[in-house]
């Protein structure tokens, strides 16, 4: 929000260079974005608007961090002007104050040119005398306000819920279709303005105005929030009242209003009417010097924490503040410390070791279980991958209600389809890809769980699978899943079973030489949690036998595998791929395993190993399409 | 003639040679200038017919190559490794897997908190709106809670909560409260949303570290405490100043912006935190009389960049493996 800082320098005369004001704004009161020829450009905080979204409460921030007083501005006595404007409130209007004011203006007048300076500044155009000096008045003290041209109001305002479907134009021409949750100004014929929103065309004040009503009101945050939104119509006086402000504020509003009428355009008051049933309660907070020091580490004499509260507006009787109207923020002790702390001055809080009682670290497991399977992975040669949670996704179990664009509107289901996006983009520039990603997937709404997926990619495919294979089990070696196997189930695919029960998948692409598996993270966790027993290494030797073969092209190695496994040969304690290759002029494979026999009770003779090695034989070469070579 | 025997026991005298003066003398005996055998036969070809010369003159030449040959190798096979090295070839290097730069960073900084005695606590990505806004004393319906702009979940018309990308890992606060009692220090890392448009500082997906500390007189001056220690470690710099600001987050009061300042740098705004609000505490289920404590947050990425040097954070998700490949 723009403020001028000339203004601001108006009300508190001896403030030092705009720099400097900036500076110390932005320690103790509000962040500034940036500061503009005269404008300083200052980020309210949603919880001051309040207060602070006008230059008298910036004014007073700045006063109060270099001991100045600020200089009030000068207003109308109210209590002047004869009552009797007709103005009814209904009472689910949502509206907890209505002044209205009946006007008649002697002049036309002309908007002063500090006025329009100032407008300018803080990036409002200049309109007319009457909207000009409204529209000064919202930024000087912060009440939005609004005029009517009274010869087109028929009979008494109303404050009430729009009916069903009523439709108004407002003054810049748009039509909106209200509902009956929205708060309207109206006279006992038509709508006049969305209330706290925006005025409407039909009793729009013009050149030819001669009587005027003027409006400083306050009405429910929420009401006219929700009612903004659902509209999309977002106007300064919205967005003052959506933030929320106090009913207090109105008769300061509009006592400046009819100040600057009278200076500007020599209008005279009529009539008035105030409408304020029920008064804002007024909030008294005890300063308490130890739980100030118990919450900010520091020490502040009574005296200087009152100081501090007083220069904010705070009414301080003893140690009891009175909490300003207009501070809405304000509710508990802590706020009350934070206004202290914060003019006190939160650098000069000096770091204090907190001495306490240890807790035992009790980090959740999957923050461990997720670093050693990372770890393993880069271990084995794989690069990780972080990509994002949604994209476009055909079996997404989960859509988001605002995407970004609808190729991002669905949360992901696996992991493996981001990993396969990743090999697009960089299979051009490597010619081996390895990667792996440990994320959440999701599984319905409000429903999500840790995954781990792999991808390689080489020039065959083979290749591919049994690299992200023979990974993927020293991995999970790594992480201590001792029981698992790959069950073949169809032509692509190999189903990965952990303690015997389905964990994952492996796969071959239909695009490319590419590898995928993917796994159930939070299953392999629980499989790695079971107890790891240490079986002491023999001391007996080993001993290796090859066994070479030619198959036929149909013969898959796993099945071979399969049979060996089936046999339970006892001391047969690994068989390994040795050599696997075509024999293309045959039409058949070359393959060789290397059968390691180990005894945990003694050394193997020779005529026991060639026992074991007989047996494997003739299962072997009883298969069809496999001869010895 | 008998060139093959020659050839023969040549070979076999070279094979048998156990050291460089042996060597020297084999060669003597064959290739010596005056007497050496393949030497004089050589000679001995002049007195030859020409049909002669032509037969054995390519053999003879042949078997003194093969010989000189034989010579060469046992002499490098004697002679100590490395005067045969080639010590210039190009090394062959490993090619060895890389962790994420935003999982290395989370694993320090998890290191750093753990050595101050902080839990790592995790929690879900998918949020309900209670736990990531209402319990953080974030109400609906007030401009507050537009400073997390929220990708919001379809839900059937029936459901009875609202789910939501979670904005902040805060919500974690909640549900580690709701389950667990004071004194206590956590932290929680982990993947956050914001619906905004991309670019070089701003992402829809990103991460952050929340801190929580609990406990019966925990002040802003311990967290000025933790969080220093933590920048001095983090930045590997016990010169880091750290500063903090006013500034407002519905679940703190008193609120503050944290400033770090790097030697010669200007201040950089690097994390929010505060004094946990009471509100807070009663959603969770404590008594604010009885606790009190801080809270705080960061972005990742923006550490990252800041201690990197990298200033574009749509790389972190890009899946680009030139710059995975790179740390």
């Amino acid at each position: 929000m723009k403020f001028s800082y000339s203004l601001i320098r108006e009300m508190v005369p001896n403030l030092p260079a705009k720099k400097k004001v900036a500076d110390e704004l932005a320690l103790k009161s509000f962040e500034v974005d940036g500061i503009e020829g005269d404008a300083l450009d200052i980020k309210i905080n949603s919880n001051r608007w309040s207060d602070a979204a006008s230059h008298t409460g910036i004014a007073r921030e700045a006063a109060a961090i270099f001991n100045f007083r600020s200089i009030p501005v000068k207003v109308f006595n109210l209590k002047k002007i004869k009552k009797g404007l007709g103005v009814r409130l209904n009472k689910d209007s949502g509206c907890y104050r209505y002044m209205g004011c009946k006007i008649e203006l002697a002049k036309k007048g002309t908007t002063p040119s500090w006025m329009k300076k100032y407008l300018r500044v803080c990036g409002l155009r200049s309109i007319s005398p009457i909207v000009d000096i409204l529209n000064y008045v919202m930024i000087e003290v912060g009440q939005p306000m609004h005029a009517f041209d009274a010869e087109k109001v028929k009979g008494d305002i109303i404050v009430r819920k729009a009916k069903k479907g009523e439709k108004i134009i407002t003054i810049d021409g748009g039509e909106y279709k209200l509902s009956s949750s929205d708060t309207v100004i109206a006279d006992e014929e038509k709508l006049l303005a969305i209330a706290g929103i925006k005025g409407g065309k039909s009793a729009e004040i013009t050149a030819k105005t001669k009587k005027v009503i003027l409006e400083a009101a306050n009405f429910d945050s929420v009401s006219v929030y929700k009612t903004s939104r659902d509209i999309k119509l977002d106007t300064d006086a919205s967005r003052r009242y959506g933030h929320g402000m106090s009913s207090e504020k109105a008769y300061l509003g509009m006592g400046r209003a009819l100040k600057l009428l009278e200076q500007i355009c020599f209008a005279k008051p009529v009539s008035i009417t105030d409408v304020y049933e029920v008064k804002e309660p007024r909030k008294f907070i005890k300063f308490d010097s130890d739980k100030f020091e118990s919450i900010t580490g520091v020490k502040v004499s009574k005296a200087q924490a009152i100081g501090i509260l007083k220069k904010l507006g705070f009414k301080m009787k003893g140690n009891v503040a009175e909490v300003p109207a207009e501070r809405l923020d304000v509710e508990i002790f802590e706020d009350l410390a934070e206004e202290v702390i914060r003019m006190y001055g939160l650098e000069e809080i000096e770091a204090e070791v907190p001495v306490i009682s240890i807790v035992p670290l009790h980090d959740d497991p999957i923050v461990h279980f997720k670093d050693k399977v990372k770890r393993s992975f880069v271990t084995v040669g794989f690069d990780e991958i972080l990509s994002y949670s949604f994209g476009d996704f055909n079996n997404s179990f989960v859509e988001l209600l605002n995407p970004i664009s609808q190729d991002k509107a669905y949360m992901r289901p696996n992991l493996a389809t981001g990993l396969d996006e990743v090999i697009d983009k960089n299979e051009k520039s490597f010619n081996r890809i390895r990667i792996f990603e440990f994320g959440k997937v999701f599984d319905g709404i409000g429903k999500e769980h840790w995954s781990l997926a792999g991808a390689v990619k080489t020039d065959s495919k083979e290749d591919s699978l049994r690299i992200l294979r023979g990974s993927l089990e020293e991995v999970l070696d790594k992480i201590g899943i001792g029981y698992t196997s790959f069950i073949s189930s169809n032509k692509d695919l190999l189903i990965l079973e952990v303690d015997g029960k389905e964990a994952g998948k492996l796969w071959l692409s239909k695009k490319g030489s590419r590898a995928f598996f993917e796994a159930d993270a939070e299953k392999l966790m629980e499989a790695s949690e079971a107890e790891f027993e240490y079986k002491p290494l023999s001391p007996y030797p080993t001993a290796m036998r090859d066994l070479s073969l030619w198959v036929s092209a149909d013969i898959r190695v796993g099945d071979l595998l399969g049979t060996i496994n089936d046999l339970n040969i006892s001391d047969l304690s690994d068989v390994d791929l040795e050599d696997y290759y075509p024999d293309l002029d045959n039409n058949r494979f070359g393959i060789t395993f290397r059968l390691i026999f180990q005894s945990y009770k003694k050394t193997l003779t020779e005529a026991e190993i060639e026992a074991k090695m007989g047996q494997i034989i003739q299962a072997i070469s009883a298969l069809k399409g496999v001869e010895i070579r | 003639m008998n060139i093959d025997d020659i050839r023969n026991r040549a070979t076999t005298e070279i094979n048998g040679a156990i050291s460089l003066d042996e060597l020297k003398e084999i060669r003597l005996k064959y290739l010596g200038r005056k007497k050496g055998e393949i030497t004089l036969l050589l000679k001995s070809l002049k007195a030859l017919s020409d049909e002669d010369k032509r037969k054995f003159g390519p053999q003879l030449q042949e078997m003194r190559e093969n010989i000189e040959q034989a010579l060469v190798f046992k002499k490098r096979e004697l002679s100590e490794e490395e005067d045969w090295a080639d010590v210039t070839l190009p090394g062959k290097r490993p090619e060895p897997g890389h962790l994420n730069l935003i999982t290395q960073t989370e694993t320090e900084i998890r290191r750093i908190f753990n050595s101050m005695n902080f839990s790592v606590i995790d929690g879900p990505e998918m949020e309900d709106e209670y736990h990531n806004f209402d319990a953080l004393n974030i109400p609906a319906w007030h401009p507050a809670r537009e400073m997390w702009d929220t990708f919001w979940i379809k839900t059937p018309d029936s459901a009875k909560k609202k789910y939501l990308l979670r904005t902040h890992t805060s919500p974690v606060q909640i549900r580690y409260m709701e389950t667990h009692k004071p004194p206590f220090q956590i932290i929680s890392p982990g993947k956050t949303f914001r619906y905004e448009a991309t670019d070089s500082t701003h992402e829809t997906n990103f991460y952050q570290l929340e801190g929580l500390m609990v406990g019966k007189d925990i002040s802003l001056a311990h967290l000025k405490f933790v969080i220093s220690e933590f920048f001095r470690q983090f930045f590997s710099n016990k010169n880091v100043k750290v500063r903090l600001r006013s500034s407002y987050f519905p679940f703190v009061e008193p609120g503050v912006e944290i400033d770090i300042k790097l030697d010669d740098s200007d201040w950089l705004e690097v994390a929010g935190a505060g004094m946990v609000h009471p509100k807070v505490f009663k959603y969770a289920g404590y008594n604010p009389k009885e606790w009190q404590g801080f809270a705080f947050g960061f972005g990742l990425e923006r550490l990252i960049m800041v201690k990197y040097g990298i200033s574009d954070i749509r790389l972190f998700n890009s899946g680009d493996l030139k710059f995975i490949k790179k740390f």
